[in-house]
């Protein structure tokens, strides 16, 4: 079914057969009316903190309390919100962001707690589901932009991501190895400017050639793949985060995780649907608070300093901003100083697009072991993050005849949450 | 463009050269051929060229394109059997062995990694079932049934053991690639979707297979890299069920799609396994429900079972399968032609699971060879016919919509009873699994009393043989001791064997003693466990017993169901038999409407030519108005010009009269001053005597002055009343203006809607064109696989040709040809080691293509994607455009100087035809234009034509 949508959004308004497009793809160039529309498209930020963040060292401090570790607690820009000291420039964001405090996963596995923060759903042996960026790509991303709808800034490797399940290839996510440009998306020395533009318009005299003895969705979907490509190409400066200013350059930091957020501003700007990114490592079986005084001391002024700009810019009305981990740390400090893996009471911040800004949802118990109020798990959260961006989630999709459930049709967004 | 012709005939000729069934009556072929056929109102497409026919079988039976050289011999092969005679040729060759075996790795394992068997074995399993053309049945069997002890067989154990043998992932990809069921959803509820997959469909079908694990077992210690794996099944195991739903549960026994739950043979607890599951030994049951899966599926009387892989095997000669998707096989999804599916689903199990010959069939249909261009004439009988079948077709569907629903009704009853009278076995069930549980419990004692007997007699037998060595030691000790009596340390080691032989002797006995005293206590154990035997065998008659009425409630409702499905297929076929008519109304109306629009066109057409030539003469009107008002005007100031100089000559003769008179006044006054005055009287006379003849003349001059002012006034009365007739020209001509306007916009108005029609019919037409695709009268568009385009690719840049000389140089040293010339048995094997060698030695260039163009692992493989990052790859990355540059082709092509020669083999070697003549003059002009970079232009022409669409798909 994706494909007939394909056809229907690509051929609006040509005739379906025997109709010609080499050179008429004149439907793709942006109108004012486009960009206006690209203004109202939804955006999803994810930063991912590998490993598992403390909910204690971050969103749900318990200072003086036997499981509160050695750092305070700081006000922040909300009135009555604390979060940890180690996060003092986003502290001055919280007004636009908005905390979960009461997610109870009960998943203490690294790769079933991940699966289940971006799929919504528990793993099952017998099927797969799309993550999250999959899915908003294909809900969200429009098809005329010429860029790609789901990015991943990784620490390295390229190619694309195997994670979009049912909803095929092409809403997985492209990988954007320690922030470098899709793979094969420079035009090689060995052929030049024109000699491109020659094969190519060979190739697109003996297509229409061909297509006028029988044209079909999947024949316009192939040949509109390679403009996509030449968009892309031509947009390349996009993925190019070198092409920011010195200054942001500066305010963001010159170290991975910095550049990676700057990277992650310039495509939500360029109007690409879903961006994530990584941070590592949260996973400190030792020596918890020194490994989160280092990472959130990393993690902090770049990522409050996208938030404010999203906020300055006008975007996040636009944009949700998801952090989450694949669980939290066990309450409990183990003898080597370290917080072990711990699904039951954690957090997750939000912001931006639906999401009330400020808010604060759910309550962990006085040492933060368990949850007291406005318990949630992943598949509420996964509504949420739908929701928040105007998805029906009670839909499904339609993958070749089969109607599958857009999030777990058991479970339901945190509407407290949602403005 | 040959049809074949005396195919029977050809049939029997090449039947000494495959193993395909020869009918009594008509091949299959040509039944196919006459079901699609009749089945076709419409027209069907012509058949494909013999280029077009050449590139697609070769594809089909060898995933890869000819070469120029196959292509240029088989196009100009003036035989008109050669379609037949390539057939034949493509499958008796090594390399379609090689390919199916890829087609049905995919098919089986949809591209999951490797784990326990490695592709490359697995394989070469299936090649070598290709290659003995291993009926299917067989193949099933091995893949259901390998439990990877058997080396031979242990590649088929991969689609076991590369799931894990997870039961839920076994049961629903089972479910979808052996029977053509997704019951995914219906695991933990009967599916919301489709109504015909129950939970019981779900839990039928798991029951097969839950009982079967991994051994050793998965666990997160388990270091994969290291481990072999093997699968093992225990003797016990329910498959329970629970909607999340309606909380409905319970427990089935297993059961095929469409059928009953099965009887199964009862074996006593501790008698039920060959080998008994323990921590270090793979359990093999007295009876496997793997292998009863394995057995029940393949014996041909599974119809769900046949038409899934007869359907799986049309799709992949015919691009679609009758029922599409191919794991969507359920009433509401009929086929496209039931009576087809029907036809090649038996004729295939009659031709005893031949994958070879049934592909063979189907690529000699006619259905195989047509094209993929529609018919260009409208199916007029077709159209004229659709309106009035409607209503009988709506009725049609109404009744038997009604019949299904009435029939789900008694499926709702059925179920209820057979609900009711599960929940009243259980009772007896209980019974009868704690009589078991009793009879184990009873066993335990024994078996441990019998193991520890066994590790006594271990440990008895390890005494006795350090008896006998010690024996023996201190036998030559002794005579050591002989020899040399006053050596303390001998004498100490005499001492020590001495002292030993005594201590193990002792502890030989306690031993001994010990499995006396348990052989002896085990009678009692046996005898207790004789007693349990008798009230467990009564407590599974009893179950057995109380089972009978809920089996029967069980054949109700599977009888019931069925006969509902059948309703409900009938249903559904009649539904989209009256769609279809419905489309072809639709498509006849909307001729209709398009030739209305057409005729109301020509006539608001003609309408604007009459108002337009009405305002044309209106426009010629006012124009003459406008010249006889100009002549008017001109004529009027001719008149004012004339009046004007009158009236300047009578004011004129007027003055002077006046002078005159004022001088005969004035004279008259001086003579009365002067009377009589000669002078005076004199002047007086001669003024009043000229006086006269002026007063005259003034008169005549103001007469005349009249007649001018006369004639002005006529003139302006004319101009007045040309005015008057002006003013109403105008208006008229801007009515008429106005007319013209409103016409036109009419006639824009009706263009546009006749625009509109068009499209409609254009969707409409486009719509019936797939569904003669659908129904097989039109050949569809095929991708090819993520394989194809790689093999392909590699075919026609000519990369292929050398690699293929060094598998064959590889494989001669190993077996040379001059050693198989005079054997063509051997002959024939060296060919499938090389095919073999090759397939192996090219992996790693296709694999970039499988992995762009691939769905993810586990997901069906049959979906397109057309990505930018293919794309990419293809027009920047370094393969494509290498090969493009540095392959064969690139070679052939270069020492070309004749615009004929060089765009025949560059068409030839990548689209498998010859070019037009305009395609030949193109690809001149693209040399000619890059004429200083000759190799750059014929690597981007190459690549031009790789990227092409005719290059991506099969047609």
């Amino acid at each position: 079914m994706a494909r007939r949508q394909f056809l229907g959004a690509i051929t609006a308004g040509t005739v379906a057969a025997g109709g010609s497009i080499a050179g008429g793809l004149s439907f793709l160039t942006q109108s004012a009316a486009a960009s206006e529309l690209a203004k109202q498209q939804k955006r999803v930020l994810v930063v991912n903190l590998h490993g598992g963040l403390s909910q204690l060292e971050s969103w749900d401090p318990k200072p003086g309390t036997a499981t509160g570790g050695p750092f305070r607690a700081i006000p922040t820009s909300v009135t009555g919100t604390h979060i940890s000291e180690l996060l003092p420039e986003t502290a001055k964001q919280m007004h636009r962001l908005a905390i979960v405090r009461s997610v109870d996963t009960s998943e203490d596995d690294h790769g079933k707690g991940a699966y289940m923060m971006l799929t919504g759903r528990r793993q099952t042996p017998a099927g797969d589901f799309p993550r999250i960026g999959a899915v908003t790509a294909k809900a969200l991303a429009p098809d005329d932009i010429g860029l790609p709808g789901h990015i991943q800034i990784t620490a390295g490797g390229g190619g694309r991501t195997n994670d979009s399940a049912y909803l095929g290839p092409k809403y997985a996510g492209l990988i954007m190895g320690n922030g470098q440009p899709p793979q094969n998306s420079a035009r090689p020395d060995a052929v030049t400017q024109q000699a491109d533009e020659q094969r190519n318009a060979m190739r697109r005299a003996v297509n229409e050639r061909f297509l006028n003895r029988r044209r079909t969705a999947m024949t316009d979907a192939y040949t509109y793949s390679y403009e996509q490509a030449q968009q892309l190409m031509g947009k390349r400066e996009v993925f190019d985060v070198s092409k920011e200013s010195e200054q942001d350059q500066a305010r963001y930091g010159k170290h991975d995780f910095g550049r990676h957020c700057l990277l992650a501003r310039r495509l939500l700007e360029s109007g690409i649907t879903f961006v994530q990114v990584s941070h590592s490592n949260y996973d400190t079986h030792n020596e918890n608070f020194n490994f989160h005084l280092e990472q959130l001391g990393e993690f902090d002024s770049p990522f409050a300093t996208l938030v404010a700009d999203l906020g300055d810019r006008g975007m996040l009305d636009s944009t949700l901003v998801v952090v989450l981990s694949e669980f939290g740390r066990t309450p409990n400090i183990n003898h080597i100083y370290g917080r072990d893996h711990w699904g039951k009471s954690w957090s997750v911040l939000l912001g931006g697009s639906r999401i009330k800004p400020g808010a604060v949802i759910g309550k962990t118990n006085a040492n933060g072991t368990e949850v007291v109020d406005g318990k949630v798990d992943h598949a509420n959260l996964f509504h949420t993050y739908l929701q928040a961006v105007g998805v029906d989630t009670s839909k499904s999709f339609d993958v070749d005849g089969r109607a599958i459930p857009i999030a777990d049709p058991a479970s339901h967004a945190i509407q407290e949450l949602l403005a | 463009m040959n049809p074949p012709r005396a195919l029977l005939a050809l049939s029997l000729i090449f039947a000494c050269f495959s193993a395909s069934v020869v009918h009594a009556g008509e091949s299959l072929a040509a039944r196919i051929d006459q079901l699609v056929e009749a089945a076709q109102a419409s027209p069907v497409a012509a058949l494909a060229s013999d280029a077009e026919f050449l590139r697609r079988v070769t594809l089909d039976l060898h995933g890869l394109i000819p070469s120029s050289a196959e292509a240029r011999a088989f196009i100009d092969d003036p035989s008109p059997h050669k379609r037949e005679v390539l057939v034949d040729r493509l499958i008796a060759s090594p390399r379609f062995a090689v390919h199916m075996a890829e087609v049905f790795d995919v098919m089986l394992m949809e591209r999951r990694p490797d784990r326990s068997v490695k592709t490359p074995d697995w394989q070469k399993y299936l090649q070598t079932a290709f290659e003995k053309n291993v009926p299917f049945d067989q193949l099933t069997r091995e893949i259901l049934n390998a439990d990877g002890v058997d080396p031979n067989l242990r590649p088929a154990a991969r689609f076991f053991l590369d799931r894990d043998s997870e039961p839920h992932l076994m049961t629903r990809d089972i479910g979808r690639i052996f029977f053509g069921m997704d019951l995914q959803c219906a695991q933990c509820h009967d599916h919301p979707l489709v109504d015909h997959y129950l939970q019981t469909d779900y839990y039928g079908l798991f029951a097969f297979v839950n009982r079967s694990t991994l051994f050793p077992p998965l666990l997160p210690t388990t270091d994969l890299a290291t481990t072999k794996f093997f699968v093992a099944e225990k003797a016990d195991g329910d498959a329970n069920y629970k909607s999340v739903f309606t909380q409905d549960e319970g427990r089935i026994r297993p059961q095929l799609p469409g059928e009953n739950e099965i009887d199964e043979p009862r074996f006593r607890q501790g008698e039920d396994y060959i080998v008994a599951p323990l921590p270090n030994a793979r359990s093999v049951p007295k009876y496997s429900r793997r292998a009863k899966l394995a057995e029940l599926a393949t014996n041909g009387a599974n119809r769900q079972f046949n038409v899934n892989i007869a359907n799986r095997l049309w799709a992949l000669m015919m691009g679609r399968g009758l029922v599409h998707p191919v794991d969507l096989h359920h009433s509401l999804n009929p086929p496209s032609n039931p009576a087809l599916l029907d036809l090649i689903a038996n004729e295939f199990v009659a031709m005893k699971f031949d994958v070879r010959g049934f592909l063979r069939e189907l690529a000699l249909t006619r259905t195989y060879q047509r094209s993929i261009d529609p018919p260009t004439t409208d199916p007029a009988e077709q159209l004229a016919t659709a309106a009035t079948q409607i209503p009988t077709l709506e009725a049609d569907y109404v009744a038997r919509k009604a019949a299904a629903d009435e029939s789900r009704k008694s499926v709702d009853a059925a179920q209820t009873e057979f609900k009711t009278a599960r929940v009243a076995l259980s009772a007896a069930e209980t019974a009868w699994r704690t009589a078991e549980t009793a009879v184990g419990t009873a066993k335990k004692p024994l078996e441990d009393s019998q193991a520890a007997v066994a590790k006594s007699q271990d440990e008895a037998t390890a005494k006795q043989t350090a008896i006998q060595a010690i024996n023996e030691a201190s036998a030559k000790s002794t005579e050591v001791a002989k020899l040399l009596p006053n050596d303390k340390e001998i004498a100490a080691a005499v001492a020590t064997f001495t002292a030993k032989q005594q201590q193990l002797t002792g502890e030989l006995a306690a031993v001994q003693k010990t499995i006396a005293d348990l052989t002896a206590a085990q009678p009692p154990l046996q005898a207790k466990l004789t007693e349990s035997y008798p009230p467990a065998d009564a407590a599974y008659a009893a179950y057995l017993e109380a089972r009978k009425p809920v089996d029967l409630a069980k054949t109700n409702l599977v009888a019931v169901w069925n006969r509902h499905k059948a309703d409900a297929f009938a249903s559904a076929v009649s539904k989209r038999r009256l769609e279809n008519a419905q489309a072809d109304e639709s498509y006849l109306a909307s001729l209709a409407a398009v030739a209305e629009k057409r005729v109301a066109l020509a006539t608001i057409q003609t309408e604007l030519a009459a108002v337009v030539q009405a305002a044309e003469q209106q426009q010629a009107a006012v124009t003459s108005q406008a010249s006889t008002m100009a002549t008017l005007e001109a004529m009027a100031a001719e008149t004012r010009k004339s009046f004007e100089e009158a009236k300047s000559q009578f004011d004129a003769r007027q003055t002077v009269v006046q002078a005159v008179a004022d001088a005969v006044s004035k004279t008259e006054t001086a003579l009365q001053s002067l009377p009589g005055d000669a002078d005076l009287t004199q002047a007086l006379g001669k003024l009043k005597e000229r006086l006269e003849p002026l007063k005259k003349e003034a008169t005549t001059l103001k007469q005349a002055l009249a007649g001018r002012d006369a004639a002005v006034k006529e003139m302006s009365t004319r101009m007045t009343a040309s005015q008057q007739a002006m003013a109403v020209a105008t208006a008229e001509m801007a009515n008429r203006q106005q007319a013209v306007l409103s016409k036109t916009n009419d006639v824009n108005q009706t263009q546009s809607a006749v625009r509109e029609a068009e499209s409609t019919v254009v969707s409409g037409r486009s719509q019936l064109v797939d569904l003669w695709t659908v129904g097989s009268g039109v050949r569809t568009y095929k991708q090819l696989t993520p394989e194809q385009i790689g093999w392909a690719t590699l075919q026609a840049t000519g990369v292929l040709e050398p690699q293929r000389a060094a598998a064959d140089a590889e494989v001669e040293k190993t077996q040379s040809k001059a050693s198989v010339a005079s054997d063509i048995a051997l002959a024939k094997a060296r060919e499938m080691k090389l095919e073999q060698h090759l397939n192996e030695q090219m992996r790693g260039n296709v694999s970039p293509f499988v992995s762009l163009y691939a769905s993810s692992a586990g997901q069906p493989q049959d979906d397109f994607f057309a990505t930018p990052d293919q794309a990419l790859f293809v027009a920047n990355g370094g393969t494509v455009i290498g090969w493009a540059a540095g392959g064969q082709l690139a070679q052939r092509l270069t020492p070309l100087t004749d615009d004929n020669a060089f765009a025949e083999e560059l068409y030839l070697s990548t689209l498998t035809r010859r070019p037009t003549p305009i395609e030949v003059q193109e690809t001149a002009q693209f040399l000619a234009a890059r004429a200083t970079e000759r190799p750059q232009a014929i690597r981007d022409l190459i690549w031009s034509l790789l990227t092409s669409v005719e290059f991506r798909f099969n047609h």
